[in-house]
């Protein structure tokens, strides 16, 4: 499951523009090291996909 | 930065880049009420400029006791935080968590980032007030936020996001002692236990009993029975009425 999700994302973050920056504490990422890092950090990839499952949940739950 | 101290037209003092240091920290923060924090930290501390050293750390955040300590420096508010708050603090405000933004909504994560300040300084609000309206800034700038990255993100900083105060102490700790009597007291009043002060109350009990039983085995030896008008009850019932006055004293303040 988690992997399916991951596939989401991954391809969410693929599809944007060459501009794109996120940036998590001290760390500037654009799409292409934030999925390297994904790709190769399993403990990241697992703190990012917990964080989309709870923006999901959180989306998902009346006010 | 600029941006939010043009906007509270205030006096300040900036610490920026190179005088971003501990030592004129150490020296300026006797002046004000208030310290803003803008930069990186962690668990332990706030970051001096380079990153190599803290600001603020545990052997120094006394030094806010009594003052207001603003900042969005990730996780120092999952322990660091929580220590200069019990050190007397008078209000941290900060995040549990790493904070996260995308440059494609940057002005969503500016305008919940220094919300809080705004809503104390120029709204009026208690900082408990002031959290949580910062809540709904960052709800209505997830319904606002034009990259699906962003809606993640702030969601993910809204609920990092703490302020602790007297009225709202922390809610954890990391000793698990702490955790346990927040599970057992509520927070407000598990914060007010110290922890020497309850070590000693155990340890007078404690010795309190073995003593008494021990000039109670004494007095059943020499007289067959525990019960005998002697001077040492009259002392032991004069302790107990101590203790229990000393008890009693301590939990008002």
């Amino acid at each position: 499951m988690s992997e399916e999700i991951y596939r989401v994302v991954k391809r969410y973050i693929e599809s944007r523009n060459d501009g794109w920056r996120f940036i998590l504490g001290d760390k500037v990422y654009d799409k292409h090291s934030l999925i390297e890092r994904m790709e190769k950090d399993k403990k990241f990839r697992r703190y990012i996909i917990e964080e989309v499952i709870k923006t999901a949940v959180d989306l998902l739950t009346p006010k | 930065m600029m941006n939010l101290l043009s906007q509270l037209d205030t006096d300040y003092t900036l610490l920026l880049k190179d005088k971003a240091v501990r030592e004129n920290f150490e020296r300026e923060v006797g002046r004000h009420d208030i310290v803003v924090f803008y930069d990186h930290g962690d668990e332990r501390g706030l970051y001096a400029q380079g990153g190599a050293t803290y600001i603020v750390d545990k052997k120094n955040n006394h030094l806010l006791k009594g003052r207001v300590i603003y900042t969005l420096a990730c996780t120092w508010c999952s322990d660091g935080g929580i220590d200069t708050w019990r050190k007397g603090a008078k209000v941290v405000w900060g995040y549990v968590d790493v904070f996260g933004f995308t440059l494609t909504d940057e002005k969503l994560f500016e305008e919940c980032a220094n919300y809080g300040l705004i809503a104390v300084l120029k709204e009026g609000l208690s900082w408990e007030e002031a959290l949580e309206k910062a809540k709904k800034k960052f709800d209505e700038a997830i319904k606002k936020a034009r990259d699906g990255w962003s809606i993640v993100w702030l969601r993910h900083n809204r609920d990092a996001l703490v302020c602790y105060t007297e009225n709202n102490p922390p809610k954890t700790s990391r000793c698990l002692f702490r955790r346990f009597l927040i599970w057992l007291l509520g927070a407000k009043r598990a914060w007010q236990v110290r922890f020497a002060k309850l070590i000693s109350l155990i340890l007078t009990c404690v010795g309190y009993g073995i003593a008494l039983h021990d000039f109670a085995h004494n007095v059943w030896e020499l007289k067959g029975t525990i019960f005998s008008p002697e001077g040492g009850y009259i002392g032991f019932s004069m302790m107990a009425v101590g203790i229990v006055m000393l008890a009693w004293s301590e939990s008002q303040h």
